[in-house]
């Protein structure tokens, strides 16, 4: 959820939304795609509705969602935490399938993925809702929001057939669930891996990793790569500034390294509050020891938002240190995000050789000295997929 | 057209120019006539309250149809007595003024059988015009129009009259307010009224234990999802330590005439039984403390197990009239209750 680089009022973050929409909705007539704009609130909201997956009916009409570790217990009529699925007459309703209030034909840089399918571009989609209240969220005006609060005007009707159409017609070989947290819009998500990959398109999941263990076994056998927020190291952290916690995401890490696909890690960096030596260095340790020092960490530099605007935007020392550490913790590769590009925090050395093997600045490849997912100049096999 | 064009000709359209709404742009602060004012009557405190319950088991029907005479007379009978006036108009002027715009919080997500009843809506609204208050600066409101219209009550955008719209039509203030731990957006038409009025219903509440004055107000925010986690403790408590809430919320009206003291926050027959009553206060804690009470009556007098047995008592409640909050009074034996 850390994917726009600077700060952004919700107007910039609507309008970057509709423009982004806007742009691609050329291609819609003749798709089958659907920009709300033109249709009634109630026929959209009908056309968003789709029985949720993994949940249990409960008596009194009631249902417990089994998709997070939050579990909410839901009565009739009402929402689960994430605020955009509803029990209706003790049927779990998401209300959100293929409903994209936030999209972008972004580089994959910029998910942060690095080691996988470099210079790609990936056709990228949230919709609203989250299973996480982190107070310093970057994408607060769509993650925190329901649903009916996003204006009609920025929220697209892209059913995943259509997304894969779109994705092709915009020349995207990757389909990313983004922006907000994909694990909320699970069957849209889930749809569209299954679509995509029929299209030869590849799919990934950029996420808090809050999720449980069989809803992740069965969307994971359809992505391609995954990113996950480490958003810190300790549960108090967790609790107060997510309200979630941290085991679920640290066995969702695990989970994902075991099944072998392609992970990389988020630490968005908030000066005072998870930029504690001792944090971050157990995060470290633990990920090198958890899934290997191959996988690629992003220290990502925080802008104050949505609660926490009275805090500054994280100094590059800070980053810079955080770096450090991960290096010392034995991290391969180690990256800064959200800085200016001319600082090279982007670039992958050769963890044998130490010369840059892959160039980046501001999200874009700039020079590749690979042959094969090798190191040009030495032959070591750089991590990737 | 722009997002903040077309929503300024909404508003205009709706007829909320004189609230402030039409020029408030996004990220644009309220204008200056929807400033907080000096309340008409003195503010709650933990120190002591009055609340006033009137109770008269005919006004609700065999058939669940309500005398809408009866219960006029007493809400009559009940905001005089909590003013402490001689009439009712006299008691109304007591909180409320000409120069009022008055936003009344209604509950209707229980759809028909268990929402704010529409003629006791009504009856306030009748009342707030006794004080002065123009009919066109009125606005019933809760979180969804489709709520509102499943609870019997005509969604009403424009046009002459007291109006009758959900959050969805007007939004929300595009910043973040915290209090405490909580994190929100408050509806427009909160920010941008003088005055609230207050008409919760008296139910059991599967996760906050009761829903009565103080969660009312998860209807008049952007995310009450997300507030929901331990018991809605101490999310409650801290919403209602809101500046916006607190300086304008004048007058609590709980709708007591149907109760659900079991398997809220929806309607559940078996648990409904018609009680006939009304609560009023101006204090939303001390409104609480007393439903709390007549909740737990019920539930002891068809064998249930109190909410505090099944660890599902309302601590939010002592904690909003506890000394680092003073939103009201929580302590019983402050609470001055009279029965009218
Ligand atoms: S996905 Fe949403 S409803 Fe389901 S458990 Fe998580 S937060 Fe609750």
């Amino acid at each position: 959820m850390s994917d726009l680089p600077e700060k952004m009022t919700r107007r910039q973050m609507l309008k970057r939304c509709a423009v982004a929409g806007a742009g691609l909705g050329l291609g819609l007539v003749g798709l089958g795609g659907e920009a709300f704009e033109d249709t009634n609130a109630a026929h959209a909201a009908t056309l968003r509705m789709r029985e949720a997956m993994f949940y249990d009916k409960l008596p009194g009409n009631k249902i417990q969602c089994k998709i997070c570790p939050k579990q909410c217990v839901v009565g009739d009529g009402e929402r689960g935490f994430c605020g955009n699925k509803e029990n209706r007459g003790g049927t779990y309703y998401t209300l959100v399938y293929g409903a994209a209030a936030c999209v972008g034909l972004d580089p994959i840089e910029k998910k942060p993925l690095f080691h996988f399918l470099p210079g790609s571009k990936a056709l990228s989609v949230g919709t609203a809702g989250c299973n996480f209240d982190c107070k310093d969220c970057q994408n607060w005006q769509a993650s925190q929001a329901r649903p009916e609060q996003l204006p009609e005007s920025s929220v697209y009707y892209w059913p995943p057939t259509t997304l894969a159409q779109l994705a092709v017609r915009y020349g995207a070989e990757v389909l990313a669930y983004t922006y907000t947290e994909p694990v909320v819009f699970y069957e849209y998500m889930l749809d569209g891996a299954v679509v995509g990959h029929k299209y030869g398109l590849r799919s990934v999941m950029i996420s808090n990793g809050y999720i449980n263990r069989e809803p992740m076994l069965k969307v994971a056998a359809h992505l391609d790569a995954i990113k996950i927020d480490l958003k810190g190291f300790e549960d108090d952290f967790y609790r107060k500034y997510c309200v979630g916690s941290v085991k679920p995401v640290l066995e969702t890490i695990k989970r994902v390294k075991a099944l072998g696909k392609w992970l990389e890690i988020v630490y968005l960096v908030v000066p005072t509050v998870n930029d504690d030596v001792k944090q971050v260095t157990e995060a470290c340790r633990w990920l090198v020891k958890a899934v290997g020092p191959d996988v690629p960490l992003h220290f990502s530099r925080f802008f104050p938002q949505y609660q926490l605007t009275h805090l500054p935007p994280t100094p590059f020392e800070t980053l810079d240190r955080c770096r450090k550490i991960a290096r010392e913790a034995g991290l391969h590769y180690v990256y800064i995000g959200n800085v200016e590009p001319w600082r090279g925090t982007e670039n992958t050395y050769c963890p044998s050789c130490g010369k840059l093997v892959v160039g980046r600045s501001g999200y874009r490849v700039t020079e590749m000295h690979l042959n094969s997912g090798k190191c040009a100049y030495c032959g070591h096999k750089i991590a990737g997929s | 057209m722009s997002n903040d064009s077309s929503r300024r000709e909404f508003l205009v359209t709706l007829g909320l120019a004189a609230w402030g709404l039409a020029g408030c742009g996004r990220n644009q602060q309220p204008v200056a006539g929807a400033q907080i004012r000096t309340p008409r009557a003195p503010s709650p405190t933990p120190d002591h309250a009055r609340v006033v319950i009137a109770r008269r088991p005919d006004v609700v029907a065999g058939d669940g149809s309500i005398n809408v005479d009866l219960l006029g007379e007493m809400l009559d009978a009940a905001v005089t007595a909590l003013a402490q006036q001689p009439k009712p108009v006299a008691a109304w002027q007591t909180y409320f003024g000409p120069d009022d715009r008055v936003a009344v919080k209604v509950n209707t997500l229980g759809g028909a059988m268990s929402s704010t009843h529409p003629q006791l809506a009504q009856l306030v609204c009748a009342g707030l015009q006794s004080a002065g208050v123009a009919e066109s600066n009125i606005i019933v409101y809760d979180l969804l129009n489709e709520h509102l219209r499943a609870a019997g009550y005509e969604v009403k955008l424009t046009g002459p009259g007291v109006r009758c719209m959900g959050n969805d039509a007007v939004g929300y203030e595009d910043e973040v307010t915290v209090v405490r731990q909580v994190g929100t957006r408050f509806c427009r038409l909160v920010t941008n009224c003088t005055a609230i009025v207050n008409m919760p219903l008296l139910k059991d509440h599967d996760l906050a234990g009761v829903s009565i004055a103080l969660k009312n107000h998860f209807g008049s925010i952007s995310n009450p999802n997300k507030l929901h986690t331990n018991h809605c403790t101490p999310y409650i408590a801290d919403l209602n330590c809101a500046p916006v809430l607190r300086s304008k919320q004048r007058l609590i009206i709980c709708d007591a005439l149907r109760v659900g003291y079991e398997g809220g926050p929806t309607f559940k027959p078996q648990y409904t039984v018609p009680y006939g009553a009304i609560i009023v206060s101006n204090d939303p804690v001390a409104v609480d403390v007393i439903g709390l009470e007549i909740i737990e009556q019920l539930r002891a007098k068809h064998g249930l197990q109190s909410l505090m047995a099944l660890d599902r008592a309302p601590r939010y409640i002592a904690m909003a009239g506890d000394s680092e909050r003073r939103v009201g009074c929580a302590d019983r034996d402050k609470i001055e209750l009279v029965e009218v």
